[in-house]
């Protein structure tokens, strides 16, 4: 089973997945800063509502309540509950 | 993990394995807490040992269903080059819980706030791999320039149709499987580039689609 990033949830298999090319990071490629640190919860969620509003279309504040939700359920949040 | 968390872990496991059977059989409304506690063999208070709410569960069946729904997708569509083929993807995932994911989108406006925005986040997910391969294409000429969330939602649109509306167009089996082919062909030709940049009518997509 494909290791799961903690801060989006993305399957992550590949090594270009993983944050700096680094199979031992728990993170994303998206999920990382350039300088390859975990991005905070702000801009996760600003990142992910963003992504939410491109995808589907549906406006910023139900994207933002999506986003926040999801991100709920991910380790890297848990303490945001 | 102990004996006494493995055995939690497990009956959470068949609380939620029980309920999204009963709901997509059943649908949302219809099914009750204490239906789910009969039909998976315990007792209805530990149903809420484990949720705390209705609520609470149908959220949790949502969310679980969107992290497989999502992780299954990714593993089929992500190989894949070609729109028709992440399409395929799609209708393949949908299609191993096509019951359930109908009764989703029929009954999506009357679930719980957080069963609704993990359903949302699920399909950015869809929406992201369709994107992905879609815009190749677009810079290939194969099919007009189109944004991202109209690509989805036009797709998302004829397929919720036909899915939510399954007895008129089914006699009992899959949408998926009768129609789903049809439906793709169909939405590929609509979104087909249809002129060159001079204005001329292209036919590429007839030999790059086979019916289109």
């Amino acid at each position: 089973m494909a290791a799961q990033c903690i801060a989006c949830g993305m399957p992550m298999e590949k090594d270009e997945d993983f944050a700096l090319n680094d199979r031992s990071k728990s993170y994303c490629r998206y999920c990382a800063r350039p300088d390859g640190t975990m991005q905070n919860y702000d801009e996760k969620l600003a990142g992910m509502t963003g992504f939410i509003v491109r995808t589907q279309g549906v406006t910023e504040a139900a994207a933002r309540e999506a986003a926040r939700t999801m991100m709920a359920g991910l380790p890297a949040w848990a303490s945001k509950k | 993990m102990n004996d006494r968390s493995a055995r939690k872990a497990a009956t959470r496991v068949a609380i939620l394995d029980t309920a999204a059977s009963l709901f997509a059989d059943r649908g949302f409304i219809a099914v009750t807490t204490a239906g789910i506690a009969e039909a998976a063999g315990i007792s209805h208070g530990l149903i809420f040992a484990h949720f705390p709410t209705r609520d609470d569960l149908i959220a949790a069946v949502t969310a679980r269903f969107g992290l497989l729904m999502g992780s299954r997708l990714h593993d089929l569509a992500e190989a894949q080059e070609s729109l028709r083929a992440v399409l395929q993807a799609h209708l393949r995932t949908i299609g191993e819980h096509e019951l359930l994911y109908t009764r989703f989108i029929a009954e999506l406006g009357l679930l719980p706030a957080a069963a609704q925005e993990h359903f949302v986040a699920m399909q950015s997910v869809v929406s992201h791999h369709l994107f992905r391969a879609a815009a190749g294409e677009m810079q290939s000429g194969i099919i007009m320039p189109i944004e991202n969330d109209l690509l989805f939602n036009t797709w998302a649109g004829l397929l919720h149709y036909y899915l939510t509306n399954r007895r008129l167009f089914t006699t009992g089996s899959s949408v998926i499987a009768s129609l789903g082919e049809r439906l793709l062909t169909h939405f590929l030709s609509l979104i087909a580039q249809k002129e060159d940049h001079h204005g001329r009518s292209v036919h590429r997509l007839r030999n790059a689609y086979g019916k289109g």
